[in-house]
C-alpha cells in the first residue's frame, strides 16, 4: 500500500483515499486475503470515508437501504450492495469513482506476494529488488 | 543551468526519436541531441514485477482521457512504446499510405525499392521498413514459441472458421518469460532501447533523459515563426536509472531544427504551451485512440498463460468489414484483477481461477472525429485527453465483442468474461455461461466509465497534411508556417496507420531521417 501510495500520491487524493476505506472496510474483500500489514492498516483507519458518503439518501433508497443511515452504518452486505450501485449509477462520475477505487484497491492487493499463490500466479522468474 | 547547442534536436526517445535521430547521426557529421522526458533504464532495472514496472508508463499508468472512461498507455522512459510493448510488429500498410497520399494532398511515401523521394537515393518507405525490420530483428515467432493461450485462441477462431495467424515479433533469443510488457529484462524484445539508441550513442548523439521540455523558444522575423530550440528542466536522476549527460536543474537547447517525437499526446500538448501558430485549430485535433476491449475465459485445466510469448497470433478476419483485429494477449495480475469486473467476494471468486484464464481483445480502428483531441490547458499539469466513442465505432464493438464470446466459448471456456460493469438483461455484470449468451453483448452501451475499453496506440494529433486546413504538418513534418520545427511520430499520422503502429513509426522516422539528411541544405547552413 505504501508503494502503491507513492505512486499515485493517494494522501494527496480525498477521493482516493476515500475510496480505499470503502472497499477495505468490505473486510470479506477477498476470502483468504493475506492480513493487511500494520502500516496498511494505518492507512486505511486514516481515511476518512465520511465525508464522501456519509448521507446519500437518494441512492440509499434506490437500493432499498435503510433512509438516513450512514455508510458507517450499513451492514457489511449492505456496503458491498452500495457500493455495487455506484458501477452502475447513472453519473458518470460515480462509475468512474468506483472504477477508480477499484483500481487502486486491486493494484494494491494484487502486487503483494503473499496473495500470489491463491490465483496460481508465480510471478517474476528473476528475484530482483527494485531501486525504484 | 545547462546550455547545450547543436544542429538537430529530438524531443522524445520512443520508436520515433530514437530511430531518427540514430539515422540523421549515422551518415553526417551533424550534432544530434535526443532529450527523454523518462529516465534511462535498461535490463537491468526491469525486475518483472508488474507494480514496479507501472514507473515505467505515462503518469506510471494512470493516464486517461478526461472523463476516466479509457486508460491510455504509454511508455515514458527510454524508448518509450518499445521498452514497454508487447513486440508486436505490423508492417506499415500500402493501401493506408495510398489514401493519405490522396486524401491530404501527401508527397513521397512510395512504396517502390527503387523510388528515389525527394531525388534522393532509394529514399522510399518500401526501404525504410526492410532497414527497420532488419534492425529489429522482425520475425514470426516458431510453433514451440506458442503458448496455451494464443493456441487456445487460434483453436477458437478457427472452430468458427475465423482466420488467424501468428503476429511478426520484433524479439531476438526471448526466453519466453512473459514480461513484455514490464521492460524486457533479458534485452531479448528489440525495441529501440537496444537497436537505434546504441548506434546513436555510438554515433555521437548526446542522450538528455530525465529532460521534461516546457516551451519551444519561437523567435519571430520578417520570414515568419523560427523554432531555435527549447526550454526545459533537467529532473534529479531517479535511483536504477542509467547516469545522465546533463546536470538536474534548467535547461537550455539551442538548434537549427527541432524535431517532436513525443508521442500523440505530448507531441500536441508542447506545441500548444509554445502557442505555435495554429490559425486552423488543428493541434491535438483528430485523435484516434484504437480503443481496445478485452475478454477473457475460464477453462476447466491449468493453462500456459502469463509465461510464454504473450502474444503470437492474431485475427484480421473482420478488419475488412469491420474494422477490427482481435489480438492475444495477456495480463499479469493487476491488469487481470481491473479487467475482470465487480469487486469483494464475487471478484475473487473470479480471479482465483487465473490461472486457468485466457485472454484476448478487440483493437478498434477508430473513426478520427475532430472533437476528441488532446488540449493543453493552463494550470492543468497533463495533456487533457477528449475522447468519445462515435456511435458507429459502438456498433462495432458491440459486434467484435458478441464474436469474441463466441470465439471463446467455441475455444473450450466454461465462462466468458468481458470488463463490463453494465446490467446486460439481469445479470449483474458481463459474465457468461454458454455461448448461446453472446448475443447479449449487442445490448452493450458502452457508456464512459462502465464497460473497461483501453487504449496503447494514441495517433494522428498532428496530421500530416500538404492542406493546412487539414493537417499542422506538411509531407517533409514540417509544421506548416513555423521554421526549423518538424513533427515526426504517430501524432504526424493523418489517420489511424491501421494496426499497432510500432514499425509504422520507425519507418516513417528511418524515412524521414534519410530525408533530412538528403536535404540538409534546406536545415543548416553549414
Amino acid at each position: 500500500m505504501e508503494r502503491v501510495n507513492g505512486l499515485f500520491h493517494l494522501d494527496n487524493s480525498p477521493a482516493f483515499s476515500g475510496s480505499l476505506l470503502a472497499f477495505s472496510s468490505l473486510s470479506n474483500f477477498v476470502t483468504g486475503s493475506p492480513e493487511l500489514s500494520a502500516a496498511e492498516k494505518s492507512v486505511v483507519r486514516n481515511i476518512d470515508f465520511r465525508a464522501l458518503v456519509a448521507r446519500d439518501d437518494g441512492s440509499f433508497r434506490a437500493s432499498g437501504l435503510s433512509q438516513g443511515a450512514t455508510f458507517e452504518t450499513l451492514s457489511e452486505s449492505e456496503r458491498a450492495r452500495y457500493i455495487g450501485l455506484w458501477s452502475q449509477s447513472a453519473f458518470s462520475t460515480r462509475r468512474r469513482f468506483y472504477g477508480s477505487v477499484r483500481a487502486v484497491t486491486f493494484i494494491a492487493l494484487y502486487s503483494m506476494p503473499e496473495i500470489w499463490p491463491a490465483i496460481s500466479y508465480a510471478g517474476p522468474l528473476i528475484h530482483r529488488e527494485t531501486t525504484a | 543551468m545547462s546550455d547545450i547547442k547543436c544542429d538537430v534536436l529530438v524531443v522524445g526517445s520512443g520508436a520515433a526519436g530514437t530511430t531518427i535521430a540514430a539515422t540523421i547521426a549515422e551518415t553526417t557529421d551533424l550534432s544530434v541531441t535526443l532529450v527523454e522526458k523518462g529516465p534511462y533504464y535498461g535490463a537491468e532495472f526491469f525486475n518483472q514485477n508488474e507494480l514496479d514496472m507501472m514507473t515505467l508508463l505515462a503518469q506510471n499508468g494512470a493516464r486517461a482521457t478526461s472523463d476516466g472512461a479509457i486508460p491510455v498507455a504509454g511508455g515514458e522512459c527510454v524508448g518509450g512504446g518499445t521498452t514497454v510493448n508487447y513486440a508486436l510488429s505490423f508492417d506499415p500498410i500500402p493501401a493506408v499510405w495510398q489514401r493519405w497520399r490522396r486524401q491530404y494532398g501527401l508527397n513521397g511515401f512510395s512504396f517502390d525499392l527503387n523510388a528515389n523521394d525527394y531525388g534522393i537515393h532509394r529514399l522510399n518507405l518500401a526501404t525504410a521498413r526492410d532497414e527497420v525490420r532488419k534492425k529489429s530483428n522482425v520475425h514470426e515467432p516458431s510453433d514451440l514459441q506458442v503458448n496455451d493461450n494464443n493456441r487456445v485462441f487460434a483453436k477458437g477462431c478457427r472452430a468458427l472458421g475465423v482466420s488467424a495467424r501468428k503476429f511478426e515479433l520484433n524479439m531476438r533469443g526471448c526466453i519466453g518469460c512473459g514480461f513484455c510488457g514490464q521492460g524486457c529484462a533479458y534485452d531479448a524484445k528489440r525495441g529501440t532501447l537496444v537497436t537505434y539508441l546504441p548506434d546513436a550513442l555510438k554515433n555521437g548523439v548526446r542522450l538528455v533523459h530525465h529532460c521534461s521540455v516546457d516551451k519551444l523558444r519561437i523567435e519571430h522575423s520578417r520570414v515568419g515563426p523560427r523554432v531555435t530550440g527549447i526550454t526545459g528542466t533537467v529532473a534529479p536522476t531517479k535511483p536504477g536509472s542509467r547516469p545522465n549527460s546533463a546536470a538536474a536543474g534548467p535547461i537550455s537547447i539551442e538548434a537549427s531544427l527541432v524535431i517532436i517525437s513525443a508521442g500523440s499526446i505530448e507531441s500536441p500538448a508542447l506545441l500548444q504551451r509554445s502557442q505555435v501558430p495554429d490559425p486552423f485549430d488543428r493541434i491535438g485535433r483528430g485523435l484516434v485512440l484504437h480503443p481496445s476491449l478485452p475478454i477473457a475465459g475460464i477453462f476447466d485445466r491449468r493453462l500456459r498463460n502469463y509465461r510464454g510469448i504473450t502474444g503470437s497470433y492474431y485475427s484480421d478476419h473482420f478488419y475488412g468489414s469491420h474494422g477490427f483485429m482481435l489480438e492475444c494477449l495477456f495480463d499479469h495480475p493487476i491488469d487481470a484483477a481491473i479487467a475482470i469486473p465487480g469487486f469483494g467476494p464475487e471478484h475473487f471468486n473470479l480471479m482465483r481461477n487465473y490461472g486457468n484464464m485466457a485472454g484476448f481483445g478487440a483493437m478498434l480502428v477508430d473513426t478520427p472525429s475532430d472533437e476528441n483531441r488532446v488540449a493543453a490547458l493552463a494550470g492543468v499539469a497533463n495533456p487533457v485527453i477528449e475522447y468519445r466513442l462515435s456511435e458507429p465505432d459502438k456498433e462495432r464493438l458491440r459486434f467484435a465483442a458478441v464474436k469474441m464470446v463466441e470465439i471463446m466459448f467455441a475455444a473450450g471456456a466454461k465462462t466468458a468474461i468481458l470488463t463490463s460493469h453494465e446490467p446486460l438483461t439481469n445479470r449483474k455484470n458481463a459474465v457468461f455461461q454458454s455461448s448461446s449468451e453472446a448475443a447479449l453483448c449487442s445490448k452493450l452501451t458502452f457508456a464512459p466509465n462502465e464497460t473497461l475499453i483501453s487504449s496503447a496506440h494514441v495517433q494522428a494529433s498532428l496530421k500530416m497534411s500538404e492542406n493546412p486546413r487539414t493537417g499542422m504538418a506538411n509531407s517533409r513534418g514540417e509544421v506548416h508556417g513555423v521554421h526549423g520545427l518538424m513533427v515526426c511520430d504517430s501524432s504526424a499520422f493523418p489517420t489511424s496507420c491501421g494496426a499497432n503502429p510500432m514499425i509504422a513509426i520507425m519507418t516513417l522516422a528511418r524515412y524521414q531521417g534519410r530525408r533530412v539528411v538528403g536535404e540538409r541544405a534546406r536545415y543548416f547552413a553549414k
